[in-house]
């Protein structure tokens, strides 16, 4: 190793094994790290994770379709809504249950309000691991406004329970959509404050830029997907690429790295594809707030839906894609969902990438890689 | 608030990046009988069991379990398929033999229940893939019996195969042979059973403690 060769020969080093978490801040949950290091340098690191496994796809062969949806919630806590979308759709296609028009716009636009909070949430949090704390205040100021709006819509902040199969269990109430829009104009100028604040700050561009590097073959070869994957220089978004919920009807861009800063796919790409995604969604969710056409929130669908078929069907989550492959045997319950969860692979990354890396960067890498323990371990 | 330096500031441009449907077009619709075709002509007719495109949900191709890695390859590198991404590995138990048809044994259905598609007594091990270039989706299906569940592994040709096929092994007990580090993922490493089994029963108690039920 070149750090012990400048010592004398007498002065031995060995390996240190850290554990970092279970119970660690930036590990953003319940992951534990086993980290072997030489000095500075780290030689390997091995994700261990199980720590919050709480049978979701056992659960749910146990329960009829509707009382699964809650366990979606529960999966990624930060992007409910979008969970809820991707399981519902998928039961809909197995059932042939068709959805109106209005449920598949209110869909776009709970789905996009998720996405900005979960983002804002993933980079405050990124913020405040690599060290700067007002990013952080900044972007939970904003994302309690979203809260609010979902709080009015559903009566719930985190948990909502609302998207349903054949709809939505509510329609918006009134007056929200001007509510809606009135927070796309109050948001613009925030994100460009906070993105003023942090995307060029030194401190922070020498942290995550050239850090953590994920070539493009590599993030295939993983399967990483979302802004993992669009960071390293993939233009892959399944709104845009695999249409569901009526996105084709939106005007918006895919958001790749383009190395404004750094390199393709290191960790300041990916965390700038969120700023961007953030000002991309709240293009969609003008779009469907002001075309949101009239009608039913919820189409007609029996009491308890009694699907049949296999899919695997994935929808685009702010974490990547999520799919759920679901056996249906025409029966009230499922057969056996699985959920393909987009985390629990950009955790087995940490493997390959961290061998080599300084120990300080590892948390600007887990950062980076926005990861939900709730969804890892199901 | 005025920048610290205006060089350093960085207005998003919304720049349009073409996504890859408009750089190659739409490519190649395929259909699930023209990858079964090329499989059989590739690795013989007893390499595509059957072709499950009856159901509502998606068309899936049923190999032979024992050629999976070779076909996986294909799919891979061959350039009329080129499935660069490797979705998901998903595994179902299917009904026992002997058991009705009902899935859940629970008595409530007195109507026979259709049941699941696939050989009875084996699990299905199933793989999504997913081609950028030529924009298709192609499943595919390995029965392995409850017996002996063995499987080789995938984890050489896709890295993302690596964690999956653990998790596979620890929720199913499917073996994946020439795994790097074939250990329980979700669940501790004492823990016995695999609990996505259908005929799993649930502990009474783990290393002392009461598990809740």
């Amino acid at each position: 190793m070149a750090i012990t060769e400048n010592h004398s020969p007498e002065l031995r080093t060995e390996e240190l094994v850290i554990n970092m978490g279970p119970q660690h801040p930036s590990t953003h949950g319940v992951l534990r790290v086993e980290i072997i290091s030489d000095g500075e340098i780290i030689k390997a690191a091995y994700p261990d994770i199980g720590y919050l496994h709480r049978c979701f796809e056992k659960h749910t062969e146990n329960r009829e379709y509707l009382q699964s949806i809650p366990f979606a919630d529960r999966m990624d806590y930060l992007a409910a809504m979008n969970m809820e979308v991707g399981m519902c759709l998928a039961i809909e296609k197995l059932a042939d249950v068709e959805v109106p028009d209005r449920a598949q716009a209110i869909r776009v636009i709970v789905s996009e309000l998720n996405r900005i909070a979960s983002h804002l949430l993933a980079l405050g949090t990124y913020s405040l691991d690599i060290g700067g704390f007002t990013p952080f205040l900044y972007a939970f100021r904003d994302r309690e406004h979203v809260l609010r709006i979902f709080e009015e819509l559903c009566g719930a902040r985190l948990l909502y329970n609302y998207v349903r199969p054949g709809g939505v269990v509510r329609d918006l109430s009134r007056g929200l959509q001007d509510k809606i829009l009135e927070f796309c104009k109050y948001f613009v100028p925030q994100l460009e404050e906070i993105d003023e604040l942090l995307s060029g700050n030194i401190i922070f561009v020498k942290r995550t830029a050239n850090v953590g590097i994920i070539p493009l073959d590599l993030a295939v070869s993983y399967g990483l997907s979302g802004p993992n994957l669009r960071g390293s220089g993939m233009a892959w978004d399944l709104r845009k690429d695999r249409p569901y919920s009526g996105y084709e009807k939106y005007d918006f861009n895919v958001c790749v790295g383009l190395a404004e800063r750094g390199v393709v796919g290191d960790c300041w790409n990916r965390y700038y594809v969120r700023i961007k995604e953030m000002f991309e969604s709240v293009k969609i969710l003008e779009q469907a707030v002001k075309q949101l056409p009239e009608g039913d929130f919820m189409g007609k669908v029996a009491k308890a839906v009694k699907p049949e078929g296999e899919i695997y069907l994935a929808t685009e989550c702010p974490r990547g894609e999520l799919g759920y492959h679901i056996v249906a045997d025409g029966t009230k319950k499922p057969y056996r969902i699985k959920a393909k969860s987009p985390c629990f692979i950009a955790v087995s990354t940490m493997d390959e990438l961290c061998s080599g890396m300084m120990i300080g960067d590892i948390v600007a890498l887990l950062g980076s890689l926005d990861i939900v323990l709730g969804e890892i371990d199901r | 608030m005025s920048s610290q330096n205006p060089e350093i500031r960085l207005t998003y441009l919304p720049e349009p990046v073409p996504s890859i449907s408009k750089i190659i077009g739409t490519g190649l619709p395929k259909d699930v009988d023209t990858v079964a075709q090329a499989l059989k002509s590739q690795f013989g007719p007893t390499s595509v069991a059957e072709v499950e495109k009856s159901h509502k949900g998606d068309p899936f191709i049923a190999v032979d379990p024992s050629k999976i890695s070779e076909i996986l390859r294909f799919l891979r590198d061959d350039s009329k398929f080129l499935c660069a991404l490797l979705q998901v590995i998903s595994c179902v138990d299917l009904p026992n033999e002997n058991s009705p048809n009902s899935s859940a044994g629970e008595g409530t259905e007195s109507a026979p229940a259709p049941s699941v598609k696939g050989p009875k007594g084996h699990i299905a091990v199933v793989y999504a893939l997913w081609s950028f270039v030529h924009r298709h989706q192609i499943i595919l299906k390995a029965y392995v019996s409850k017996k002996s569940p063995r499987l080789a592994t995938a984890s050489g040709i896709y890295r993302a195969a690596n964690w999956y096929e653990r998790e596979v092994f620890d929720m199913m007990g499917v073996e994946f042979e020439g795994h790097p580090n074939m250990a329980r993922i979700l669940l501790p490493p004492d823990w016995v059973g695999h609990p996505l089994r259908k005929d799993y029963v649930f502990p009474e108690e783990y290393n002392g403690m009461k598990v809740p039920l």
